[in-house]
């Protein structure tokens, strides 16, 4: 790998970060709606001297290009801002949500590369076989139910009825005695990892499933099977490794993806994340809160991608990145 | 030959082990709920912008457990004091004079004048969007550590609903706040009020534990400790209720309250009447700029049937011009307005055929004197809503007076905005805004601050009684003048009332009781409400 590329790479990332924050802001700004009409509807239309207050308050008052500069010098130089609606620093409740997200997508994304993979790619070297064919109509039903839906049958069965794991959160309220216990907050995680697994595994599958069928029909596995080879063995050492090569971008995608939260799996299940605090930043039209999360995930993408490209040598030698 | 048994059993092996790990966690989920503890459901944040010069949070009312204002609104028409005992003003209302109770902070320091005194001051310098709620505050005096005097600039008869709601004013400790010299990004962590229950700790987006606050200087708490419980989605808040895990929930949608109707120990009650729904005209745009085609279409709203599909028999038929009986009392106008808004589409028809509204392509719909196709909007948010789910069966109620209405889907941000390009409008407010006679300046063009109201209504009339009610503090001179702003209203009809909706709550009777006594002022479990409750 030349040290040219590298330099290349970075910059090209540092140069679309920058014009990814011109965007956020150019768009947050023309979004309609602002924080204080959201949370008191009343008073900003009665009384609109609470409105200019406001934005006097949060700089919101000065010239657009004075904002814009203001918003890049401070973005650059590690200033995010404040949160409007929770009044926190914008770093500093992200760090804290990002948290709690990869508390539950870390499990999740491997629970569903690894289930994911092995059932693709085994769907995708028995193809044609009954076994692939329910195994497509089962994953086309996981892919084609909302995530909302399979949440709230979690929740229903598993937590209600079964009684099996709590309805929501992240704690026991024991905790507000005891202080936190590890084992109660993962014991609060499997649901919501469990319904993120499940949205997940379809997308990984299909993709697996597809490369795998490309990668039987080539020579090198015709080969392996001329030398004696066992399946099980051209299978691990020669199909699957090959057919891995493209799932690599999707994942480092899907990866970025989940990061940041699911707001329908957060939400049933009060898990303080990114999802949920995405959605009320919306909600609330929180402008600093919002630009914050949408640098942080652009960030996220521009690293996971980076992240890929450098892997590749490493599942398929005769890649040569720069 | 595959050797497809060695791959089945390893991924075998995964799935068991996948089980095997899940199970290992899944011990007994049944939380140990404090006995003695009540747990309310909330939907979001405890406070808004990290501390209480910001107001309470979504939930609606946390914060007000630990502070108070100087006094709040009440169902009957009044207000009840909280940190004032007593108030009065002078003859022009120009001078509010409150006489305040003997309290103390959570802290143990005595509060006096000079914090009601210093709360004022200290919104005001840090120019916070609070302090335009005591915009026409001129200063305020302490005559001593129990009265604390408000003068304004200019007559301010309703100065107390702006102090007791929507949002009110919360009275802040002197001896906390006066170090603290950037209030906007300062997060409390230690909630130091003066309400009945204290801050005792919090686990973040997930519980706050208030405890009683023995020194309380009113009514004491019945329960030892109350625990919030933040829970965004609703249909988890009624399974941690139906499972135990919470004791109320509030602010319920119609459908699930009525299945939670027979379920073992949990019992349903409402607080009627608390969000008032009206349908609203633009009187700058055609055709509703016609008095007579408005006049036409207050006959054909079916408040009835609104009350039976949207709120499934939980809300009550409006049948004043704009403020709801039950909450205003005699500040309504029983005279007007009549029958001028009676459910009546026959006479809608003869009233529209009269002005020359027919169909005479025979497509059903109505076209205009002038022969064109009446093209009419109404803004909607979404789908879900009550004000959406109104105005869609207004629509479909109208087809069959050959009235067509297209709704308009906007941002819900963008909706106020929307009623000026529109013809008709559905809007829900808190009974709130429909309990006084003050709340008639609604109506007055350009209120106060010189923008222009929902419906573009303006009437000179109107406007000067508006005014001569901005300027008159006494009592039966203020009803005098709103009897003729609704008479005015009536004539005009700028908007039509729909129904005043219940707001439902549902709790668990095995645990605590005494929640039907109290009515809440808005949607959430409020202190007067709490202080009510005991253990069952």
């Amino acid at each position: 790998m030349r040290i040219g590329y590298l330099g290349w790479r970075m910059a090209y990332s540092i140069f679309a970060f920058l014009i990814s924050m011109t965007i956020t802001f150019v768009l947050l700004h023309l979004m309609p709606g602002d924080y204080l009409h959201t949370i008191l509807p009343y008073l900003a239309e009665k009384n609109p001297q609470a409105t200019l207050l406001f934005q006097e308050q949060f700089g919101l008052n000065k010239p657009l290009m004075e904002q814009y500069t203001l918003y890049m010098r401070n973005v650059l130089q590690g200033n995010w801002g404040y949160s409007i609606h929770y009044g926190l620093p914008v770093v500093s409740l992200i760090s804290e949500k990002l948290f709690w997200t990869m508390l539950i997508f870390i499990p999740a994304t491997l629970l569903s590369i690894l289930l994911g993979m092995a059932i693709g790619s085994y769907s995708g070297w028995t193809c044609g076989s009954n076994l692939d064919s329910t195994t497509f109509k089962l994953m086309i039903f996981l892919g084609a139910v909302p995530s909302y839906w399979w949440a709230l049958f979690l929740v229903l069965v598993l937590g209600y009825y079964l009684n099996l794991f709590p309805l929501g959160g992240y704690v026991g309220i024991e905790t507000l005695d005891t202080g936190m216990n590890p084992l109660d907050i993962v014991h609060h995680a499997v649901l919501p990892t469990v319904a993120l697994t499940i949205v997940s595994i379809p997308g990984i599958y299909y993709l697996m499933r597809n490369s795998m069928i490309s990668t039987i029909g080539e020579d090198y596995i015709l080969s392996a099977r001329s030398k004696g080879f066992s399946e099980t063995y051209i299978l691990r050492h020669h199909a699957l490794r090959n057919a891995m090569l493209p799932m690599l971008t999707v994942l480092a995608m899907e990866m970025a993806h989940m990061i940041m939260g699911s707001v329908f799996i957060e939400t049933i299940f009060s898990w303080p994340g990114m999802g949920l605090l995405t959605y009320d930043a919306l909600r609330v039209r929180d402008i600093p809160l919002l630009q914050g999360i949408f640098l942080m995930d652009t960030l996220i993408i521009i690293i996971v991608n980076v992240a890929a490209d450098f892997s590749y040598p490493l599942v398929d030698p005769r890649v040569k990145v720069g | 030959m595959i050797n497809g048994l060695s791959i089945k059993a390893g991924m075998l092996k995964a799935l068991f082990l996948t089980f095997f790990v899940l199970a290992a966690f899944a011990m007994a989920a049944g939380e140990d709920v404090p006995e003695d503890a009540l747990i309310i459901a909330t939907d979001g944040s405890f406070i808004m912008q990290g501390n209480m010069l910001f107001g309470i949070g979504s939930s609606g009312s946390t914060g007000t457990y630990v502070y108070e204002h100087l006094l709040t609104k009440n169902r009957e028409g009044g207000y009840d004091g909280e940190l004032a005992e007593h108030w009065d003003c002078n003859d022009d209302a120009t001078q509010w004079t409150f006489n305040l109770v003997d309290a103390k902070w959570h802290d143990g320091q005595p509060f006096s004048s000079e914090d009601v005194q210093f709360t004022y001051e200290y919104i005001k310098e840090n120019k916070l969007w609070l302090s335009s709620v005591l915009s026409n505050v001129d200063y305020v005096e302490c005559h001593d550590e129990r009265t604390a005097v408000f003068h304004m600039k200019s007559p301010s008869p309703a100065f107390l609903d702006d102090l007791s709601h929507c949002p009110g004013i919360y009275i802040i400790p002197k001896h906390f706040w006066k170090d603290i010299g950037d209030p906007t990004h300062y997060v409390d962590e230690e909630w130091i009020g003066t309400g009945p229950f204290k801050f005792d700790s919090m686990i973040p987006d997930q519980y706050v534990r208030l405890v009683a606050n023995e020194n309380y200087h009113g009514k004491k708490p019945l329960v030892n400790q109350v625990i919030i419980k933040v829970i965004p989605n609703k249909d988890s808040q009624v399974l941690s209720l139906k499972s135990g895990s919470v004791d109320v929930v509030s602010d319920l949608g119609p459908a699930i309250a009525r299945s939670l109707q027979g379920e073992d120990d949990l019992k349903i009650f409402t607080a009627p009447a608390t969000r008032g729904y009206e349908l609203g005209f633009n009187l700058n745009n055609s055709p509703t700029d016609n008095l007579d085609f408005r006049k036409a279409m207050a006959h054909a709203v079916n408040r009835q049937q609104i009350c039976d599909i949207v709120f499934d028999g939980y809300a009550t038929p409006t049948d004043t011009t704009f403020l709801m009986p039950n909450v205003a009392y005699d500040f309504v106008n029983p005279s007007v307005p009549g029958s001028d808004y009676e459910y009546d589409p026959e006479r809608t028809k003869e009233m529209l055929n009269s002005l020359g509204y027919t169909d005479r392509d025979g497509d059903g719909y109505r076209e205009g004197p002038d022969g064109e196709d009446l093209a009419m909007t109404m803004p909607i948010s979404g789908t879900g809503s009550y004000e959406s789910r109104i105005a869609e069966i207004l629509k479909e109620d109208w087809k069959s007076l050959g009235i067509k209405v297209v709704l308009k889907q906007v941002d819900s941000s963008q909706k106020q905005n929307e009623y000026h390009n529109s013809n008709f409008f559905v809007v829900g407010m808190p009974y709130l805004m429909h309990d006084d006679v003050d709340d008639l300046t609604h109506f007055e063009v350009d209120s106060h601050f010189g923008k222009a109201n929902w419906y573009d209504y303006n009437d000179s009339d109107y406007n000067t009684l508006a005014e001569e009610l901005r300027n008159t503090a006494d009592g039966d001179e203020r009803k005098k003048i709103g009897y003729r702003m609704q008479e005015i209203l009536a004539e005009d009809v700028p908007s039509v009332p729909i129904c005043g909706a219940d707001v439902i709550f549902a709790y668990r009777s095995d645990r605590f009781t005494g929640w039907e006594d109290v009515e809440p002022i808005m949607w959430g479990v409020d202190t007067k409400m709490l202080l009510n409750v005991k253990e069952a």
